[in-house]
């Protein structure tokens, strides 16, 4: 379902990823290695916020570069902060990601919404919400439109302990259909979703 | 225009919380519009040298350098979030420029100087403490079904409407206060049908106002690049409907512009065949305003210059 090979990706002169290969089937994985080694970069590579410099990255059969459409409709991706509109609300962004997708707001994100306490806090603009529900919301737009590879950056940081525990049960629910790829420092929450341990310097064909 | 920029950026929620004291702080922010204000200084020093050159009486130098401390106290006043202090300042301005050529003239720009002064130096009073709104109980909320193509068009208007409300304001002054400079040279004109190029270049300048939201809006969306990009859209999505959030914005000014040409008896033809084009030039200005931050403004002029001498030649 994800397929990355020979991934390379600098900033200038400054190398972040050299030559990451992987291969994940359905499951969860929680990719793992010091702050400032590249975790996020390659997930923002893998979901194509950044273009890679070379090597193909593949979502459910689709190439992120000869298809980009097609990968990233198979793709959620929760970065670890809120980088998007700071003036629109909770609202309208689903409906945004949604009118994205090309489908409408899925039930299951309703109900994900009622269970992170969220629907009290979509009318308020995405810049006045705090860190946590800007996570929660990034979190619960990552399940419109049925994606097969979910990439989440730090999904446990900023959010309370009873949102942490809706999400682990969450993601241990979908990693039966599709894979989880998440960057984290959370080793109890890795656990609590039968995550596999990633290094993040075993992503190489050697 | 530039306070974010002279108060520090992000770097001042950080700062704020170590412990400089007021009065160090606003030394800082005196030092950094100083500079910010150098081309403006320099003049004032010019000026100051000329009026200093030929023997102008003392009163002309003081109210130059009244005009820079004002501006100074002005600007820190911005600064400071200070609406209070706009009054003192108006007031000030008012004073030094009644009392000009008057036999008080020296005394109340000397009076209105050392105010200033004394307002950019000292030590500025601790606002008085905001009112907390009492907590509204907010109903919860399940999201809309979503989904619908107005949510794209939502984005680019909600831009306008809610990050630069003070920007599209402006232009909507702006462009106000040209459609009237127009209507009232051609009532100057006697409505006479050959007022119609005032016409013309009254829509020219009013594309050419509004095309300058086109460079906020292009900025929202890349700064939110970081997640949309993940999303199954194609390249610079926003286009369609940036063009229709600011085609929107500019219309009723170029319509009321289309009705001031129609009254004045230009061909119910020419004055659409005006609209039409005026409209187009908005659209086509989108590109010089996104090509260079440096030479926007610069490329966005000569291209509506050329657009409007193009359509005098195809209408006149």
């Amino acid at each position: 379902m994800l397929r990355f090979d020979d991934v390379s990706k600098s900033y200038g002169s400054r190398l972040v990823l050299q030559r990451r290969t992987g291969r994940f089937a359905p499951g969860a994985y929680a990719l793992r290695g010091p702050n400032g080694i590249g975790k996020s970069t390659l997930l923002r590579v893998l979901a194509g916020v950044d273009e890679a410099d070379g090597g193909d990255i593949v979502i459910d059969g689709h190439s992120l570069r000869a298809q980009p459409a097609a990968a990233k409709a198979r793709l959620a991706y929760a970065p670890d902060e809120c980088p998007v509109y700071p003036f629109v609300t909770g609202h309208e962004l689903l409906a945004f990601v949604a009118w994205a997708k090309g489908c409408a707001i899925p039930d299951k994100v309703t109900r994900i919404v009622e269970r992170f306490g969220l629907a009290r806090h979509l009318d308020t603009r995405c810049g006045a919400m705090s860190l946590g529900t800007q996570k929660k919301l990034m979190l619960a737009a990552a399940w419109i439109g049925e994606p097969a590879v979910l990439l989440l950056d730090e999904p446990s940081n900023g959010l309370d302990a009873d949102a942490r525990a809706v999400l682990a049960d969450l993601l241990a629910a979908q990693r039966d259909t599709s894979v989880v790829f998440m960057s984290t420092h959370d080793k109890a929450f890795a656990d609590a979703i039968g995550a596999a341990e990633i290094e993040f310097e075993t992503l190489t064909d050697r | 225009m530039q306070r974010d920029q002279v108060a520090g950026g992000p770097f001042m929620a950080f700062a704020g919380s170590l412990p400089f004291t007021p009065r160090q702080r606003r030394r800082a922010d005196l030092a950094v519009l100083l500079l910010a204000d150098s081309p403006l200084l320099v003049v004032t020093a010019c000026a100051l040298g000329l009026t200093a050159g030929r023997g102008a009486p003392a009163a002309h130098a003081v109210l130059l350098a009244d005009v820079a401390l004002l501006a100074l106290a002005a600007q820190q006043a911005v600064l400071e979030r200070r609406a209070g202090a706009w009054p003192g300042v108006a007031a000030g301005a008012v004073l030094a420029g009644a009392a000009f050529g008057t036999r008080l003239d020296l005394a109340a720009s000397l009076l209105v100087g050392a105010a200033a002064a004394c307002a950019l130096v000292m030590q500025p009073r601790p606002r008085a403490q905001r009112r907390i709104p009492r907590p509204r109980a907010r109903r919860a909320s399940p999201p809309a079904p979503g989904g619908r193509r107005g949510a794209a068009l939502q984005m680019s208007l909600a831009v306008l409407l809610r990050e630069r409300r003070g920007e599209l304001l402006a232009t909507c002054l702006t462009a106000a206060a040209i459609a009237a400079a127009a209507v009232g040279l051609v009532v100057l004109f006697e409505r006479d049908a050959r007022s119609f190029p005032t016409v013309l270049l009254a829509e020219g300048a009013v594309a050419l106002a509004f095309s300058g939201l086109f460079r906020g809006l292009h900025r929202a969306h890349r700064a939110s690049m970081g997640y949309l990009g993940a999303l199954p859209l194609a390249a610079a999505w926003w286009r369609p409907y940036d063009l229709a959030a600011v085609l929107a914005a500019a219309l009723p000014f170029l319509a009321a512009l289309t009705a001031c040409a129609w009254t004045i008896g230009a061909a119910p033809a020419h004055a659409l065949a005006a609209l039409a084009s005026n409209a187009a030039l908005l659209c086509a200005l989108r590109t010089p305003q996104l090509i260079s931050d440096r030479h926007a403004v610069v490329l966005t002029t000569i291209a509506a210059g050329c657009w409007t001498a193009g359509t005098f030649a195809c209408l006149l």
